[in-house]
């Protein structure tokens, strides 16, 4: 999709250069004939956003009942796997971090981690770039107070699908 | 305090969008982020570590203007490569 746009894009571009003098209406029509329009492919992008949002949305409300905050149960997003110094921990294959969407702490340990995604998107890689990263020392998170908590070797992150 | 998530590389390239573009974008934001002081210390951690399938744009890595402009008009640039800095500096200069 962003090939897509960039594509039409600079195609716009120089198709506009050879009609500077044209009315605006004469533009349009010889624009007209392209198969894709630009607004479309922008509208996908966002889609791609609106999709995630609203499945991210349907996990957060799940885990805040689940682990209710009145029990001491803390919910952090976007967490980064790091070391025990608070840095992020990089995968000695692919040079890459690991961001996970849902990690819930209680008394400094993590007790959950959870990754949102679509029915059908493969986390195969991600999954197992997890697991090199834990084997590297990315066994922590830090938490809204700015501490670290601590990824017992029994919790894995789940990747939690929706539609 | 509740993290706002702005975009994610993960939701584009879960639908199958093309990795490099939807890096190049995320890279792009970072940087032009950064140029206009717009990010925390936190967002400066995630951009000297690179823009990788990890990434996400979200609230704590942004300054209150930076959300601001984030909230405003992120949603129209979001398919945002380099050429388009201008329009968003102009945009900026409007908060």
């Amino acid at each position: 999709m962003f090939t897509e746009i960039k594509e039409l894009t600079n195609s716009l571009a120089e198709l506009s250069k050879k009609y500077d003098v044209l009315p605006e209406r004469e533009l349009n029509r010889s624009i007209g004939s392209f198969p894709i329009n630009l607004d479309d492919l922008s509208e996908g992008i966002l889609l791609n956003k609106e999709e995630g949002l609203r499945r991210e949305a349907e996990v957060k409300e799940e885990l805040e009942r689940k682990y209710p905050e009145s029990e001491g149960y803390e919910i952090v997003s976007e967490a980064y796997l790091r070391d025990s110094d608070g840095r992020i921990v990089r995968d000695p294959e692919t040079g890459t971090a690991r961001r996970i969407d849902f990690v819930v702490v209680k008394d400094g340990k993590v007790i959950d981690s959870i990754e949102v995604t679509s029915q059908t998107a493969d986390k195969t890689e991600q999954t197992a770039k997890e697991t090199r990263i834990r084997e590297s020392g990315g066994n922590y998170i830090r938490t809204a107070d700015g501490s670290l908590a601590e990824f017992p070797e029994n919790v894995q992150t789940r990747i939690e699908r929706k539609k | 305090m509740k993290t706002i998530v702005y975009d994610k590389a993960a939701w584009h390239l879960d639908a199958g969008e093309n990795q490099s573009d939807v890096l190049n974008h995320f890279n792009f934001i970072m940087n032009w982020c950064y140029e206009n002081n717009l990010l925390t210390d936190e967002g400066e951690e995630i951009l000297e570590f690179g823009a990788d399938d990890s990434i996400s744009i979200h609230s704590r890595m942004l300054n209150e203007r930076g959300n601001l402009f984030m909230a405003k008009f992120y949603d129209s640039f979001i398919s945002a490569q380099a050429d388009q800095h201008q329009e968003m500096d102009d945009l900026l200069k409007t908060l």
